[in-house]
């Protein structure tokens, strides 16, 4: 084992674990999208109530539920310890500003697209998730979800962490699988299709539910 | 000729703090190197009794590595795939403004002026960026058959002048353009395989000793690296590492 933790306590172990908790949140994310997109299927929330309870009630999802609870305490807490030490790697900055264009800006702002993510995922876990299984007074999860959704704050504010999410996305998909070293030329132009599919597809099927809801009329 | 401005970073020792002075410099030729103009304006501040800017050089033809200094906001300056040292006044303009500055790094510190104190590259070499060979004679060269990609990949890694351009571009400090460079050339030949695996442990051991920060793949280094050395170096040290973590 104590290579293990060994391995992970270098620089490129570091990487390694923000990277493959990364993919593993990535995985997460697709079926909650999935899940989520069933709010548009016109059966008065039979299907969505369905996977909502199978979700709530499977021991296997229970335990799934505790890996990403970890997936994403880790993902945050080595991607914090990895930005003090890229901070303390450079004391000073330059007079004269860089050339631009030698570096993406989704590259430089990764843990404030983060921090702004973490912000959302409590608002969002607040309230859905713990009103729907915490609360005191019984919620139906289809009518919850769907009155969250129409309400034009809200959804003001799940775009804007959308756009968030797609850049954050936009760089951490395709820097995973640097960090894997697999981002050669051989799997170059795949891993670059794949990540476009990705960081435009995902953010923007699940932004399309609230504007579906609340500006387009849905019901 | 033209004539240009230079502000310049001046700091007397490693723990003074340092500031940046303005110097007119009348007369360029355009045909002049960048250092041949740094050497003219010393000459003229040595005549009036100021301190000469201190920089590092040695070869001034782009293969040892050793001018450093970052030239508005680019280490090595504005022409792509060229050392400061092969830098020619023709890349600026009558009236320029320009700015240089120390490579900043904390496994870079500042000795003096322009002049920083790589080491650290050093003491990642030092802990396996070699090929542990016996003596003996010269094997014939076709004894060993490499395969002209990997003797192609290998000959493009073992272009790296260890320079620290890549360091000093990288918002985190990071190293890993150099190891990864370094990691490769031995990896991809025969020669370097038997201790492939130590010396990856050894030299990203190091590495972080020295306190480069972490890759976080935004790219700068290869932007300005002045010997082309791309990416997919730092993909094969990630490669070799988790290998040889695993094997
Ligand atoms: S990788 Fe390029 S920038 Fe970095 S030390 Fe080598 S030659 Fe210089
Ligand atoms: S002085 Fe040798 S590379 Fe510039």
């Amino acid at each position: 084992m104590g290579w293990f933790t060994k391995a992970l306590s270098t620089s490129i172990g570091k990487k390694l674990l923000v990277g493959l908790t990364g993919m593993f949140l990535s995985i997460f994310l697709v079926v909650h999208l999935y899940i989520n997109l069933h709010l548009f299927k016109n059966d008065g929330g039979e299907t969505f109530r369905a996977m909502a309870e199978f979700m709530g009630t499977t021991w296997a999802v229970k335990v799934l539920e505790f890996g990403l609870l970890l997936g994403f305490i880790l993902h945050i807490v080595y991607s914090i310890l990895v930005t003090i030490q890229n901070k303390a790697a450079k004391p000073a900055g330059y007079g004269a500003s860089p050339n631009p264009g030698t570096s993406k800006a989704s590259s430089r702002n990764m843990i404030w697209l983060g921090l702004l993510l973490g912000v959302f995922l409590v608002i969002h876990l607040q309230g859905i998730y713990f009103k729907a299984k915490f609360g005191h007074e019984a919620h139906d999860i289809y009518e919850l979800t769907l009155s969250v959704m129409s309400d034009p704050a809200w959804a003001v504010v799940y775009l804007i962490s959308m756009v968030a999410l797609a850049i954050h996305l936009k760089h951490g998909f395709q820097s995973a699988f640097q960090t894997f070293g697999l981002n050669v030329p051989k799997y170059k132009g795949m891993i670059e299709a794949v990540a476009i599919l990705f960081w435009v597809g995902v953010p923007a099927a699940f932004a399309s539910i609230p504007v579906y809801f609340a500006f387009l009329g849905g019901k | 000729m033209m004539n240009i401005t230079l502000k310049v970073w001046r700091q007397k020792n490693c723990n003074s703090k340092g500031a940046f002075e303005s110097y007119p410099v009348e007369g360029v030729s355009p045909d002049m190197s960048f250092l041949e103009m740094l050497d003219m304006l010393n000459e003229r501040l040595i005549k009036k009794g100021i301190e000469p800017i201190a920089f590092d050089h040695d070869c001034r033809e782009g293969i040892c590595g050793t001018c450093s200094m970052v030239i508005n906001g680019r280490p090595h300056g504005p022409i792509k795939g060229v050392t400061t040292c092969q830098l020619h006044m023709r890349s600026f303009k009558d009236g320029d403004n320009i700015v240089i500055e120390p490579y900043r790094a904390k496994a870079f510190p500042i000795i003096k002026d322009l002049v920083v104190d790589r080491s650290s590259f050093e003491r990642i070499m030092v802990a396996g960026g070699y090929v542990s060979v016996r003596t003996g004679n010269a094997q014939d060269a076709n004894a060993i058959p490499i395969g002209k990609h990997e003797a192609d990949e290998a000959f493009n890694a073992a272009a790296c002048i260890g320079c620290g351009a890549c360091v000093a571009s990288c918002k985190n400090s990071s190293a890993m353009l150099f190891v990864g460079a370094k990691v490769s050339q031995y990896a991809l030949l025969p020669q370097g395989k038997p201790e492939r695996k130590d010396r990856v442990l050894n030299m990203v051991a190091a590495m972080d000793a020295e306190g480069f920060g972490n890759c976080s793949n935004t790219g700068a280094c290869e932007a300005t690296c002045p010997k082309g050395l791309n990416l997919t170096h730092i993909a094969r040290l990630n490669r070799e590492y988790i290998s040889a973590v695993l094997s």
